[in-house]
């Protein structure tokens, strides 16, 4: 059972006992405080008795008035006493006895009033001894009642003393009881508890003994409870160690691969150090988190002075134009947007002690887990490569300055004595004269194509887009190999389409891709053979078509793949024409590609050849030169 | 001189610092009937042009002393020279240089190694307004 009811039980009993014993030591006290008033009424009817007589004696002596007077008041108060002891004294025997009293009292009242009276003196005297054995009777009867009640009262006595030693043993014996089975419900099991808590202490998990755990009550529950726990915690206690050996392992592994890396980067720094370019690295708030010597030196900041700096506020950068270049055109910005590496080379470097270089920056945005953590900029001085561009620039200019120079005075001092101008030309000498003539032409169109090649390498020509009527523009190329057309009696076909538009695009370099195709045409075309050109309209792919045809010596099969190479002439036309010099392709390539065309070419040899030509008609944008 | 009429009033300036084209340029343009005035740096011609007044005005780029271009700018700051044909000749093959020049109103502009000198005269004629003869013979 609960030991909750066990401690009810016990209350209760103890409760009833305590009640019990107050009812009984209530009941002696009433008892003897009934024995006190006994007592007292008992010893006041004495008394009363006792003055009665030596009234009557003192009137007997002296016939007085005061002792009768005295007397009646002691009769009163007898009698008033007499009523209290009625009620006092309740059993048979006591009333018996009191009426015996009052009657003897009431006889000896009468008998004074008539001694009073004044009888005959034996009649008095008989009274007298009446009145005297009745007095002495009723003195016994006190004495009796006084006797009986205290008798009564020490057997009451005696009899509550052994009632309350026997309760009192009674109730010893309970909360012997109530104690034992106290200590068997609470104290052995906490015991229990207590010695498992301290074997847990002591990492020994083993469990607390079935016979408590089995019992019922609160402290079974207890028990298993704490059994309960003392397999989690073993099982916890078994993890923890567990995972504490793992993580020794994983320190020691940790330290080791501390060392290395601390090895690695001692590496990486090493070689940060000596890398020729600036180079820099921000974190994803543009925030500068490494830096190397180079890039101290050319940006004129200090490295501990810029790592945490915004990125924006130490590299300020300009365009070709001088105008100051806002952080989202940066390379690095792009960088960020796109995810992708970004490169600029037209860019300027503005240090911190205002100096100003042209650097050519590559971005390089690092990824971990799809996520930009941070971006590397690789930044070089191409002030040196700035300057061997101007150079070679304007050695071409110059160079070809001083080629056409002299070229131009043959051509034109030839030109003049063909003409007459100065004197009479003998037949025979205007033909050698128109040989140097063509000599010098073909030498002066050589000069063109290298200036043309060099400026195309070179980057150097601007892309000035101009809306422009390609059709016209072919026709006039074509008027211009009229000359040679007749000469070779060709047959010259035109296909243009009807809706073909004006589009932007460089009208000087498309010139140059018609006269390198259509003089080619004529000059490996032979005599009596047939040129087309068409020109077409492709409205779904927004791209207009060339196609030039000939029925000429067609290039050979096994080196179609290098005619637009470089200085190339195929064998087949080697022999028959020295005058090429295998740069026409080359450049014609090169144009349509900047142009953000296609070309290709179908031919068999001794048959003729087409070439394929196509231009998108929007997205030609101005390109500017690098110098 | 020759058998030609005289193209009374029309001068040219040639400015060339090279001595063969610009005689070669003076015979062909004296022979066509022009008065011919030479120049030989930058310096010169603009003076020239400025104290003589002529018709149309043949300049080179690179020059010594003041190149073609500057010359050009000069000229048109002056309240005649604002107006004055001029046809830039020049060897470079430089885009910008003819950008320049034709920003600055050059009315023409050639490579000298690419024209011919009857294709030169002839452009001077149609600028100047001057009928080309038809049908003359030369020997």
């Amino acid at each position: 059972m609960l030991i909750k009811t066990k401690f009810i039980l016990v209350g209760t009993v103890s409760l009833l006992a305590t009640i019990l014993i107050s009812f009984i030591l209530f009941q002696n006290t009433n008892m003897v405080g009934k024995e006190i008033e006994k007592d007292r009424i008992i010893t006041e009817i004495q008394a009363d008795i006792f003055e009665r007589a030596i009234l009557r004696d003192d009137y007997l002596l002296h016939r007085d008035e005061r002792p009768i007077i005295q007397l009646r008041a002691v009769s009163k108060d007898l009698d008033q006493i007499i009523t209290q002891a009625r009620s006092v004294f309740v059993s048979a025997d006591e009333q018996g006895a009191i009426d015996l009293l009052a009657s003897n009292k009431d006889f000896n009242d009468q008998a004074m009033s008539q001694i009073i009276a004044q009888p005959s003196p034996e009649l008095q005297q008989q009274l007298i001894s009446q009145i005297l054995v009745k007095s002495q009777d009723n003195i016994a009867i006190a004495s009796q009642l006084a006797d009986t009640s205290r008798s009564k009262v020490m057997g009451n006595q005696q009899k509550t003393i052994f009632i309350v030693l026997l309760l009192i043993a009674g109730i010893s014996l309970i909360i012997m009881a109530a104690l034992y089975f106290i200590w068997r419900s609470i104290g052995q099991p906490l015991i229990g508890l207590k010695e498992t808590a301290e074997r847990i202490a002591a990492l020994d998990f083993t469990t607390t003994t079935t016979t408590t755990t089995s019992g019922g009550g609160e402290l079974g529950e207890v028990a298993r409870v704490f059994n309960d726990m003392a397999g989690k915690l073993k099982d916890s206690y078994t993890s923890v160690k567990n995972a504490n050996i793992a993580n020794q392992n994983v320190l020691e592994d940790l330290s080791v691969e501390k060392s290395e890396m601390g090895k690695a980067k001692a590496k990486d720094e090493a070689i940060l150090a000596s890398i020729g370019d600036g180079i820099i690295a921000t974190d994803p708030d543009r925030r500068i988190i490494v830096m190397n010597k180079v890039a101290e030196k050319l940006l004129g900041w200090k490295i501990d002075e810029a790592i945490g700096q915004l990125y924006d506020d130490i590299v300020l950068l300009e365009d070709e134009k001088g105008s100051f270049v806002p952080p989202e055109e940066k390379p690095l910005h792009k960088a960020f947007a796109k995810g992708t590496t970004t490169t600029a080379a037209i860019l300027y470097l503005v240090s911190k002690n205002k100096i100003k270089f042209p650097v050519a920056i590559t971005v390089a945005p690092i990824i971990l887990d799809n996520n930009i953590i941070g971006a590397v900029e690789v930044f070089r001085d191409i002030t040196k490569e700035h300057q061997v561009d101007k150079a070679k620039t304007e050695f071409v200019s110059l160079a070809s300055h001083q080629l056409r120079t002299p070229l131009t005075t043959v051509s034109w001092y030839t030109e003049m004595i063909l003409k007459g101008d100065v004197g009479k030309v003998v037949l025979k000498q205007k033909k050698y004269l128109e040989e140097i003539y063509h000599g010098n032409q073909r030498m002066i169109e050589l000069v063109n194509t290298l200036l043309n090649v060099s400026r195309l390498e070179l980057g150097t020509f601007k892309i000035e887009p101009k809306q422009t009527d390609i059709v016209a523009l072919a026709l006039d190329v074509l008027f211009e190999q009229k000359p040679k057309v007749e000469e070779k009696k060709l047959i010259v076909t035109e296909n243009f389409a009807e809706d073909v538009p004006m589009f932007s695009t460089d009208p000087k370099l498309l010139r140059m891709v018609f006269q390198n195709l259509l003089a080619n045409a004529v000059d490996y075309t032979p005599k009596g053979g047939a040129i087309d050109l068409a020109i077409l309209w492709d409205k779904k792919q927004g791209e207009i078509g060339i196609h030039i045809s000939d029925t000429g010596y067609g290039i050979p099969k096994n080196q179609q793949s290098q005619i637009f190479t470089k200085l190339f002439r195929a064998d087949n036309v080697k022999d028959k024409d020295t005058d090429g010099t295998g740069l026409g392709l080359y450049i014609v390539k090169s144009i349509i590609l900047n142009f953000g065309g296609t070309i290709r070419f179908e031919s068999e040899e001794n048959k003729g050849t087409t070439f394929y030509v196509t231009l998108p008609v929007n997205g030609m944008k101005k390109k500017e030169s690098v110098t | 001189m020759t058998n030609k009429q005289k193209i009374s009033g029309k001068k040219i300036l040639v400015v060339e610092d090279d001595a063969a084209l610009r005689h070669v340029l003076r015979d062909k343009f004296v022979l066509e009937g022009f008065a011919v005035l030479e120049a030989i740096d930058g310096e010169e011609g603009l003076t020239s042009a400025v104290r003589e007044h002529p018709d149309l005005i043949l300049l080179d780029i690179l020059l010594p002393k003041m190149d073609g271009i500057t010359v050009l700018k000069k000229l048109r700051a002056d309240s005649w020279g604002a107006h004055v044909h001029v046809f830039m000749l020049t060897n470079l093959s430089d885009n910008e240089r003819v950008a320049d020049a034709l920003q600055n109103d050059a009315f023409e502009y050639f490579v000298k190694s690419n024209v011919k000198i009857e294709d030169l005269v002839a452009k001077v004629k149609e600028i100047l307004g001057i009928q080309t003869e038809p049908g003359k013979l030369y020997a």
